[in-house]
């Protein structure tokens, strides 16, 4: 009998450590079965007017496509800025003192999931930090009553930042050739700069997607880290810094 | 210039002209150097006699025009504006010039320069791709009461050249004031050597024309020219350069061209569709015919390829090689249009004969014209194009070229070059005519593009597409996130630098190199050479270059408006200075411009870094030009992307809403000239914006 006890609380230990050992996975699969829309492709059109040396090239237009991560119920997206302003990588080509870059959207739509195009308008942008708010636009109030954003959830608070070495995860979503199928990205905190701003380098991840903690809360979004102007290193900007920013949309813009 | 076919002809010749500039420009000096050193002593002993030009060439020498035009050329979507110049001859006391096609034939504005110096503005009476003869008319009535009668030169009978005899080029090569070199002929029927290279609005130039030879000097900017025999007579109208030798249009065939051009502004000509070659047998005598055009004259007369034609309209034709086709070219074409002829030959050896009735020749290209709010540029359908693009009929409109970007390129599918509109909303289009009232029905008191179906044809395929026509959609352009602002630029206190400066090495902070002026560093008393270690208690971690941003990344972590304590060093003595961090000025892409759609510019207000960066004060006035696009009247006057402009027809300009009202006043009155006075680095400069009021 004696026996039959410690065998049985042996195996009822070994069955909670593996569940425990399984946590993070089976989290994360409820994760992005519930918030797989939080990211959403999204497409900009963009005319680009470059001049060098006092000459003008005649304008041009390009179509680019980014990954994004909704933050608010009304579709507020945040998106890595690079992604959809060439204006840093011509630059960088161009080298010639004085050259100038401008870039207006002439379209800008959300790719929902189920194909529906939603217009949207790219108010705001911060371009140290690579940030690009892209809000949606309606004509009439009952105009895409139908499509629901699935905002972010909850930010992590700050008491919970992961450590070097720590598992996080990233919502992503691939391209229309293999059908924007959602996918889950694992990766490891590598670095976390404290000073002068505070990053994370986080491995595996894809400019303009959310990145979640072990318990499922949003760290934050992956960037490019700007030097001199530049898109550099990929890392990931806690939310509490977008969402600070995305107030601007609302302040400044509506 | 004036076809894509000759601007890869052009393109091509022009590689082979860098070429020779290279070898030129190592090779001149040691050249130049060499003559000065042997002028002197070659003067003294050889007394060489110089050459003077004859009195007659002195004569016609006046006659000659440096022609300047502003042409045409669709590409991108857009009738491409570009500026070019050329050569020209006075042959009529009432002010008839003859130039080239490829130099006038597509201009919209013409301006003849005349020997003197004194400038006429002149009207295209007609041009003839096929010969590359292009007729002006100089505007008399321009001309000032006392101006002097214009000279005229005279042509020659071209048939009377030979090989040897000395001719003078005279024209304007590379645009310079008139100028002659001499040489001899070299060659009376001079044909490019590769059929079809030069082509014009579709059309094979060398068909027609066989060129006089000869090697005086010419260059680019010498077409139109004369090329005068030692009377002062026109034997020929330079057009070519192959290799070292110029090729120019026998007077002969460039008076009767410009005779017609001048009367009737086009050359009639007549259609066979019968394509010749030289025989295969150089012992068999005749022409052979190469191929017969279906549903043409020569297909319905019965004519076939492999046919030897043995005479045409009573004449004895033969084409033993390549120089002889253009005088069989030139019989054939030059028939009347619905004329009956006989032909006679032999097929197989056995004898034939077939009546031929001519029929109009179209050129092969219509012109092509631009409809902006579908970003493509279109031709109608001629009898020859129609015939190239293997349609049945010349109905409906050709797409020549597709603007990247623009509503057919997004059009999903998109319009590409070589489609054939048939149809828009269900109407159908016959033509441009058609798609420019069905356009303008359309998108008639809209102020956003509208959705149109448009049915077009690629290849054997009839597709439906969506083309969104109409005014632009409104641009949008997000601001910029607020950031705090203190107004300087800093330089990473190094290790090196700190010893330097008589500091421990692992000093870390920054040095000021730069105050902006109305700025809250220059409000708080911040100085250059100042030494910054700490912003409110926390030091600035940088000790390396690579630390360049570290300063700047302190500040953007304040809010504006927020005051900070900087702490640091100057002369020696300690420093502390509270300074309430500004928001950053707004960027210049947040500030107020306008696009300026007729001379197709974009100017906006200064912003803080131009102000800095151009040395400005705080109220000088200047509106900075954003952007000019390539191929309009702005940037066919020279304004420059950077430039700032000071004043415009004398009216200051510093905001742009007095920049828009004024520039529309004088659009609305067409101001002949609009005078532009502005700022390029340290130099100020005037710009005269002429733009032409009936092509704009």
């Amino acid at each position: 009998m004696k026996k039959l006890v410690l065998f049985t609380l042996a195996l009822f230990l070994g069955v909670s450590f593996q569940a425990l050992g399984k946590k993070p996975e089976i989290l994360w699969r409820k994760l992005l079965k519930e918030n797989a829309n939080c990211v959403t492709w999204v497409s900009v059109t963009v005319k680009l007017e470059i001049s060098a040396g006092g000459r003008s090239l005649p304008p041009q237009e390009q179509k680019l496509e980014a990954l994004g991560t909704i933050i608010a119920e009304d579709g507020l997206t945040v998106l890595s800025l690079n992604k959809v302003d060439p204006t840093a990588n011509i630059l960088s080509r161009i080298r010639t003192p004085g050259a100038s870059v401008n870039v207006n959207y002439t379209e800008v739509m959300l790719l929902m999931q189920d194909g529906t195009e939603v217009p949207a308008k790219l108010l705001l942008k911060d371009v140290d930090l690579d940030l690009a708010y892209v809000l949606p636009i309606k004509e009439r109030k009952d105009e895409y009553k139908e499509v629901i954003f699935s905002k972010v959830p909850s930010q992590a608070k700050q008491k919970a930042d992961p450590l070097i070495l720590d598992e996080v995860v990233s919502i992503g979503k691939l391209r229309q050739t293999l059908y924007r199928q959602s996918t889950l990205q694992r990766g490891w905190v590598n670095a976390v700069i404290q000073k002068p701003r505070k990053y994370f380098v986080i491995e595996n991840t894809s400019p303009g997607t959310p990145v979640f903690d072990q318990s499922g809360k949003w760290l934050g979004v992956v960037v490019y880290k700007m030097v001199g102007g530049r898109p550099s290193e990929i890392v990931t900007l806690p939310a509490s810094d977008v969402l600070e920013i995305a107030q601007q949309v609302r302040t400044r813009t509506q | 210039m004036n076809d894509v076919e000759f601007v890869v002809k052009r393109k091509n010749y022009s590689v082979t002209l860098k070429h020779y500039s290279i070898m030129l420009n190592t090779y001149r000096n040691i050249l130049l150097f060499c003559l000065l050193l042997n002028s002197y002593s070659w003067a003294e002993t050889q007394n060489a006699p110089t050459l003077p030009l004859a009195e007659a060439v002195e004569n016609v020498y006046p006659a000659i025009v440096r022609i300047e035009v502003v042409s045409e050329q669709g590409s991108s979507g857009r009738m491409m504006k570009s500026r070019a110049t050329g050569s020209g001859v006075i042959i009529s006391k009432d002010g008839r010039v003859v130039t080239n096609h490829h130099v006038a034939g597509k201009a919209t504005r013409i301006t003849c320069r005349l020997h003197n110096g004194e400038e006429v503005m002149a009207d295209l009476l007609g041009a003839d791709p096929m010969t590359d003869l292009a007729v002006l008319l100089l505007r008399m009535e321009d001309r000032p009461a006392n101006s002097k009668p214009l000279t005229v030169a005279n042509f020659a009978d071209s048939d009377k050249v030979e090989i040897g005899d000395v001719c003078f080029a005279m024209g304007s090569p590379a645009g310079l004031s008139q100028s002659v070199t001499r040489g001899i002929v070299s060659n009376v029927a001079l044909i490019s050597p590769n059929k079809g290279s030069f082509r014009l609005d579709g059309e094979n130039v060398g068909e027609l024309v066989r060129w006089l030879g000869h090697d005086a000097v010419i260059f680019p900017g010498n077409s139109g020219g004369p090329l005068v025999d030692e009377k002062g007579y026109i034997i020929g109208i330079n057009e070519v350069g192959i290799g070292s030798l110029g090729g120019a249009i026998p007077s002969n065939l460039a008076r009767t061209v410009s005779k017609e051009l001048a009367e009737n502004g086009f050359i009639s000509r007549c259609w066979t569709g019968l394509e010749c070659q030289p025989v295969l047998n150089p012992n068999e005598k005749g022409i052979l015919v190469a191929g017969i055009i279906e549903e043409s004259p020569a297909e319905d007369a019965g004519l076939k390829p492999g046919d030897l034609i043995k005479t045409y309209d009573g004449r004895t034709v033969m084409a033993r090689i390549a120089e002889d086709l253009p005088l069989f070219n030139q019989l054939s074409y030059g028939m009347k249009v619905g004329k009956k002829l006989k032909i006679t030959g032999l097929r197989k050896n056995k004898k034939m004969s077939w009546v031929l009735t001519t029929a109009t020749r179209e050129s092969a290209f219509a012109k092509e014209r631009e409809l902006k709010s579908w970003g493509i540029t279109i031709r109608d359908f001629t009898l020859m194009s129609s015939l190239e693009a293997r349609r049945s009929s010349k109905k409906g409109a050709q797409v020549h070229s597709v603007g990247r970007g623009g509503p057919s390129n997004s059009a999903k599918p998109s319009l590409n070059r070589g489609d054939v509109i048939t149809g828009i909303n269900g109407s159908p289009v016959t033509g441009i005519a058609d798609l420019v009232r069905l356009s303008k029905k359309i998108t008639e008191g809209k102020n956003e593009p509208v959705s149109t179906l448009v049915s077009f044809e690629r290849d054997m395929a009839k597709l439906l597409t969506v083309v969104k026509i109409g005014p632009e959609a409104e641009e949008n352009r997000p601001v910029q996130a607020w950031k705090p602002w203190l107004g300087v630029s800093t330089q990473v206190l190094t290790r090196e630098l700190a010893e330097a400066l008589n500091m421990p090495k692992t000093t870390r902070g920054v040095r000021i190199a730069q105050v902006y002026p109305r700025t809250p560093s220059q409000k708080a008393g911040m100085q250059a050479g100042d030494l910054l270690f700490r912003i409110d208690g926390q030091i600035i971690q940088a000790y390396r270059t690579e630390d360049a941003e570290v300063f700047g990344n302190m500040i953007k972590e304040y809010k504006p408006g927020s005051l900070a304590l900087f702490s640091g060093m100057r002369d020696g003595k300690k420093l502390d200075l509270n300074v309430t961090l500004e928001k950053r000025p707004d960027p210049s892409n947040e500030l107020p411009d306008y696009e300026e759609e007729t001379f197709e510019f974009t100017v906006r207000e200064l912003s803080f870094g131009d102000r800095v960066s151009k040395r400005l004060k705080e109220k000088e006035p200047g509106l900075v030009v954003e952007n000019v696009e390539p191929a309009g009247w702005a940037s066919l006057a020279g304004l420059r992307q950077g430039d700032l402009v000071l004043n415009i027809n004398g009216e200051s300009m510093s905001e742009v809403d007095l920049f828009e009202k004024k520039m529309n006043q004088w659009i609305k009155n067409e101001e002949k000239r609009i005078i532009f006075f502005v700022k390029r680095g340290i130099h100020t400069l005037f710009l005269e914006l002429e733009p032409d009021w009936d092509n704009t």
